[in-house]
């Protein structure tokens, strides 16, 4: 991909500078360089390392960006996680001076499956020129041979395969760049004559060798086939995983305590460069005796704080049994979840201001500590659902994430509401008894081993069941004073008197 | 010579020497208002005290609405939205249903409420102390049915050392009603019980505002004394109808006026 750098900048940002020229430049030595160019920059003679002065006065409108090492990187390494589509062995080769870019496949074992090499190399470039990127596909028995037919072999064409055991006839015809040497040797190799891989086989390598080092003979046996060269795929991304080794066996809880801020320190660095907090972590010891004793912890937002999960790990050490000793602790974080500075602004409400750091660490280590010990739902914040049935209106939610809008309507309700609503023996007032008691409110109640006499009562509010659940009956909320002025919450429904809740 | 136009500050100035030398940094304590002046009034802090451990109780029928309510009243006004109230029960327990809409009502909406679910009750301690030890929380509530004298003192130093207030609640039983159980003294700075008592009639068909009868039975440095308070719905507060001696002990008194 030769003009990666640029191709990759009109993509995401700089759409219309597809058929205008633009290049990107970095400083180098203080000066700004063209490090980028794309093709109709290229078209103007503007070309990689010059002056970005030059650059202009070669073509007055030129579009110039700041080039973004980083950014190509990651999008390299994306595009060879993409790339995996049609290989498992993927690698990236990396980044040149001139803004161009490569990527290693190894398709050994896989082409067949896409009806050959020449599709295979057919479907990789339509791809490619759906993502906007120009690219250049090279196949060869050896990494060597692909790469230099990438570069040199047929230039009209998008792509170059050499069939299977035919290197030894083509290459030999390239040009000694073509070796994957750095510029100043072959210019050496240029000034003595020696203009193609040709003209260096047919010198004896021991002068070879001795004249250029190691490298030239290495390069051309390795373009050959004649010494292995080892394709190194692309990693996926490294576990977070820390382990710190003793010389002496630990025994005791402050040594291994320390030992864990180290492992911490280690981790919740790798964490901040990555964006990430910790939602779960173990700790693994292992013992002199070949066993290991392990200990994990949640937390119930993603942190990274060394000190907050080295406190959260204090109640959780003493779970581990030190045996005869500890030799070495690995700590690792199986689950990892993005942590944005935005995100730290936990429960900012519109019309407060915003919570200290310091106050919402504490809050976070509370909230850790008890959810710990008394397991993920140990600490929950209620919030409202709509729902008019008393059971339904409320949900529990995570006491760290921003509460959400909505309350509940400003009908008196019971501070305590039962989870099953209990049956009460209601004994009918007299028929001539005074409202409310004439509307079918009981003069007494049986709960239990209680007996209330009902004084007064308030009602009924009508709550209809949600007719998209099970059918039921449609409920009369009381709300009733007994004698000693307790207050009740009671329904009836069908006939039966239920009581649901006591008020203040 | 005495003068009788002695200003009459100079009293209060020097009952207020004499209690910080009874109890050196009683002056300095910040305070949170019961809900009405004559309460806070009866209080030698000049109301509740703030990181420090109350007991709430309720009386002999052992009926929790009232406790739950004056508790989950004064805890609405120590919190806010950035400070909220850990409210410790028994999960599994009658404790276990806490009612979000009940409870916002009382001053203590969502962003302002966090329930805590331990397994027993020493759990329950345990989390009260951890979270009185929390600076970023405004009041802990835990109900739980007995606080020996260690495990008391254990919660007022933590109160003490985070700021954080605490209350002490007995353990429910279905509806808000607890087991007949005395519960014991905790070693509190206050300690107040709660019983309902007949409301007024009201001239519609209906209840009017809940009344309760409010005992102020222990407290450190003041004297215990007991009013008749009627809440208001709307705002949480208090007032005091009148003590229990001005009164006819007999409800069925009030339910003739009814």
């Amino acid at each position: 991909m030769p003009r990666f750098r640029t191709d990759r900048l009109i993509r995401e940002r700089f759409a219309a500078w597809r058929d205008a020229p633009l290049v990107a430049v970095a400083a180098v030595n203080g000066a700004l360089r063209v490090c980028g160019v794309n093709a109709a920059a290229q078209a103007s003679g503007i070309g990689p390392g010059l002056p970005l002065a030059d650059a202009r006065a070669l073509h007055p409108a030129l579009k110039a960006v700041e080039a973004e090492p980083e950014a190509d990187a990651a999008a390299l390494d994306a595009l060879a996680q993409w790339a995996t589509r049609w290989t498992p062995w993927t690698a990236v080769e990396g980044l040149d001076g001139g803004g161009g870019a490569a990527l290693w496949l190894d398709i050994a074992g896989c082409a067949h499956l896409f009806g050959g090499e020449e599709a295979l190399v057919g479907d990789l470039l339509t791809r490619l020129g759906g993502l906007d990127l120009c690219a250049r596909v090279g196949v060869g028995d050896t990494k060597g041979a692909a790469w230099a037919v990438c570069r040199f072999l047929d230039p009209d064409r998008p792509f170059a395969i050499i069939p299977e055991g035919a290197g030894r006839q083509i290459l030999p015809s390239l040009p000694v760049a073509a070796l994957r040497l750095d510029a100043a040797t072959v210019e050496t190799l240029r000034r003595l004559g020696l203009r193609t891989i040709g003209d260096l086989l047919a010198l004896p390598r021991g002068p070879l060798a001795a004249r250029f080092g190691r490298t030239v003979a290495e390069r051309l046996d390795q373009a050959l086939g004649l010494t292995r060269e080892p394709f190194t795929p692309r990693q996926p991304p490294a576990p977070y995983r820390a382990r710190l080794g003793f010389p002496e066996p630990l025994g005791l809880i402050d040594d291994v305590a320390a030992g864990l801020v180290r492992l911490l320190d280690a981790l919740c660095a790798r964490l901040e460069r990555d964006g990430k907090g910790a939602r779960r972590l173990v700790l693994e010891a292992f013992r002199v005796d070949g066993t290991v004793s392990r200990t994990g912890l949640g937390t119930a937002r993603p942190v990274r704080d060394p000190l907050h999960l080295a406190r959260l790990f204090r109640d959780r050490l003493e779970d581990l049994d030190a045996g005869f000793g500890i030799e070495a602790l690995v700590l690792s974080i199986p689950v990892a979840a993005p942590l944005s500075a935005a995100q730290q602004d936990i429960s900012r409400r519109l019309n407060s201001p915003p919570q200290s750091a310091e106050k919402q660490r504490e809050m976070a280590l509370l909230v850790d500590r008890l959810a710990g010990r008394l397991g993920a739902m140990g600490v929950v914040r209620p919030v409202a659902r709509a729902s008019h049935l008393p059971e339904r209106a409320v949900a529990a939610a995570n006491p760290l994430e921003p509460v959400p809008e909505g309350l509940w309507p400003p009908h008196l309700r019971p501070l305590h509401l039962l989870t099953n609503p209990e049956r009460v023996e209601a004994s009918p007032a007299p028929p001539d008894a005074p409202p409310p008691f004439c509307d079918g409110v009981p003069s007494h109640l049986r709960w239990r081993r209680h007996t209330l006499r009902l004084v007064r009562a308030e009602g009924p509010e009508r709550i209809s069941p949600e007719w998209w659940a099970a059918p039921a009956h449609a409920r009369d909320y009381w709300r009733v004073e007994d004698a000693h002025g307790r207050r009740l919450w009671l329904f009836t429904q069908a006939g039966e008197w239920f009581l649901h809740g006591g008020l203040a | 010579m005495a003068d009788p136009h002695r200003p009459p500050h100079l009293l209060d100035s020097l009952r207020a020497s004499i209690r910080a030398l009874e109890r050196p940094g009683a002056e300095r304590t910040p305070v949170v208002s019961v809900g009405a002046a004559a309460l806070d009034a009866a209080l030698p802090w000049g109301g509740l005290p703030r990181g420090r451990v109350h007991q709430v109780t309720g009386g002999e029928d052992g009926f929790l609405g009232p406790v739950l309510a004056f508790a989950a009243g004064l805890a609405g006004r120590l919190v806010t939205e950035d400070a909220p109230l850990l409210w410790v029960v028994q999960a599994g327990s009658a404790d276990d249903a806490l009612y979000g809409p009940g409870l916002a009502a009382l001053g203590l909406p969502p962003g302002r409420l966090l329930v805590a679910r331990a397994t027993d009750a020493a759990e329950v301690l345990w989390c009260m102390e951890e979270a009185l030890r929390c600076p970023a929380l405004g009041a802990v509530i835990g109900q739980v049915r007995s606080v020996d004298m260690t495990a008391g003192r254990r919660l007022q130093l933590a109160a003490e050392q985070g700021g954080v207030t605490g209350f002490v609640l007995p353990s429910g039983h279905g509806a808000g009603w607890r087991e007949a159980v005395p519960t014991p003294p905790a070693a509190a700075t206050t300690r107040w019980r709660v019983e309902a008592a007949p409301s007024a009639a009201v001239p519609w068909r209906g209840l009017g505002p809940p009344r309760w009868s409010l005992t102020l039975e222990r407290c450190q440095g003041g004297l215990p004394r007991s009013w008749l308070v009627e809440r208001a719905d709307a705002t949480g507060d208090l007032a005091v109808v009148a003590t229990l001696s001005d009164r006819p002990a007999d409800p069925g008194a009030l339910r003739r006026l009814a």
